[in-house]
């Protein structure tokens, strides 16, 4: 017996995204300090950083966003080869069921990860700005976001990929579920939907900052 | 009624040569006649000319041996929901329309002739542990093994699979899972299949691998172009039975 087989790939896909999907739901939970002001928003990053725990907690997302990746894309391949020798040359009329980002979930997981790459290096390793709070001397990332957050290309570059996001989020989500054989019967339409919900809240959430900050934010 | 149509159908002589569509126009067909039918009489007009027959796969012409396949103007099984290519009737399609009639198309599937597919794959799935070993001997009195209700009706609806290969056909990824679950989901829910079941569900993973066909990625399009409505369920209980197996042995 082979002990990596399609539902075990499928485990891999599940739960590294699983992994994601609740970092990205307490990144956006935690970003919403934004519109409380610079020194809470600083202050709970300051928190964040400082922590011994975050080396942990950033290795854990290294490794599931490697896995997930590697998975995905060794997948996407094999399924390719696996699949027809010749495409239909008819669409088919009928719903076959699956939605556009159930069948598109290769192209926007590639699109995050470049995502990814350049929102790492324009926030986490972007231009160091200091302030001090009480004595206490701590990164002034607000100041970099309010930076960032007016320059519309920049903006317009994030609220697409935050749409991407909310597309990979509203398969992945509930698909999870599935992969881990966790739905049965009546419960399959409240996953999805839950899913559904889940990938709003996530997108709309995020995307609710840069639109504050672009329009609103006169700091 | 009799009706009129423009039939594009794939032509391969086998394997080996390259396919393509033909255009054939066919009338006095009657709208109570089925799919296939109709191709029998366009097979009849052919030998006549001296031309040779469209082969296709069939068998009961009753929705229940699985032997028909055919790909109809992109679904595999034709336009309906929940019916097989044998039970197409031609008043389903208006009088002079096009029919696009293709073969199942996946690796795992590989193309003998015409509209047929070798599709033994399934049977060597089936053989690496979709059965149950029983002793020999007098047949069990009724009732004998009592199974809930509410299992029997759930492993019927598996055991209704009849392994044509739509999933596969309908799959963006040539997976066959929802085959292999509705086989292991069948006999894991009864007690009769309970002994071999973690052996059942890693067998018959290895051997869908090895037949080259894909993994699933939950489109869920296979369960829309099931001809015997077998859901999704059966592939999350397959994903649960694999756990199962791992974690009791």
């Amino acid at each position: 017996m082979k002990y990596m087989n399609s539902i075990a790939y499928k485990w891999i896909m599940a739960l590294t995204g699983w992994a994601w999907a609740l970092f990205v739901m307490t990144h956006m939970i935690g970003n919403m300090l934004i519109f409380s002001g610079a020194k809470a928003y600083n202050t709970y990053s300051h928190f964040l950083v400082s922590n011994p725990l975050i080396y942990i907690a950033e290795a854990g997302l290294v490794l599931t966003i490697l896995g997930h990746s590697f998975t995905g894309l060794f997948l996407f391949f094999k399924n390719r080869y696996c699949s027809k020798p010749l495409t239909y040359s008819v669409k088919p009329t009928r719903n076959k069921g699956a939605s556009f980002s159930s069948q598109s979930m290769a192209y926007t997981g590639s699109f995050m990860l470049a995502f990814l790459i350049t929102h790492l290096i324009t926030f986490k390793y972007g231009t160091l700005y200091m302030v001090k709070y009480e004595d206490k001397e701590m990164r002034d990332i607000f100041r970099l976001v309010v930076e960032v957050f007016h320059n519309p290309n920049y903006v317009i570059w994030y609220i697409i990929s935050l749409f991407f996001v909310g597309v990979h989020l509203s398969h992945g989500v509930s698909s999870g579920f599935q992969s881990l054989g966790l739905i049965h019967g009546k419960s399959r339409n409240i996953i999805k939907i839950i899913g559904y919900f889940y990938a709003i809240i996530v997108a709309l959430g995020f995307m609710a900052q840069p639109i504050f900050m672009y329009f609103f934010y006169r700091g | 009624m009799s009706h009129q149509y423009h039939l594009k159908i794939w032509r391969q002589k086998n394997s080996q040569s390259e396919g393509k569509f033909e255009n054939y126009s066919i009338d006095n067909i009657h709208s109570d006649m089925t799919l296939l039918e109709m191709l029998d009489v366009l097979n009849q007009q052919l030998a006549i000319k001296g031309e040779d027959p469209v082969s296709f796969d069939h068998d009961c012409r009753e929705g229940i041996c699985g032997s028909c396949s055919l790909v109809i103007n992109g679904n595999p099984h034709g336009p309906d929901s929940g019916t097989t290519s044998c039970q197409i009737f031609m008043r389903k399609f208006p009088n002079g329309s096009q029919l696009v009639i293709e073969p199942f198309r996946a690796k795992a599937f590989p193309l003998i002739k015409d509209l047929v597919v070798n599709r033994s794959a399934f049977d060597r799935i089936i053989a690496s542990g979709g059965y149950v070993s029983v002793d020999t001997g007098s047949s069990v009195d009724a009732n004998a093994t009592p199974i809930s209700k509410i299992a029997a009706e759930m492993a019927m609806d598996s055991a209704a699979c009849i392994g044509c290969g739509a999933c596969v056909a309908a799959c963006r990824n040539g997976s066959a899972m929802l085959f292999v679950g509705a086989k292991v989901s069948h006999l894991a829910l009864l007690p009769q299949g309970d002994p071999e079941r973690s052996r059942r569900v890693q067998n018959m993973m290895t051997q869908m691998d090895d037949e080259g066909f894909g993994s699933c990625t939950n489109m869920g399009s296979c369960a829309g172009a099931c001809p015997k409505d077998i859901s999704l369920d059966n592939i999350a209980r397959l994903n649960q039975e694999y756990m199962r197996s791992l974690l009791k042995g």
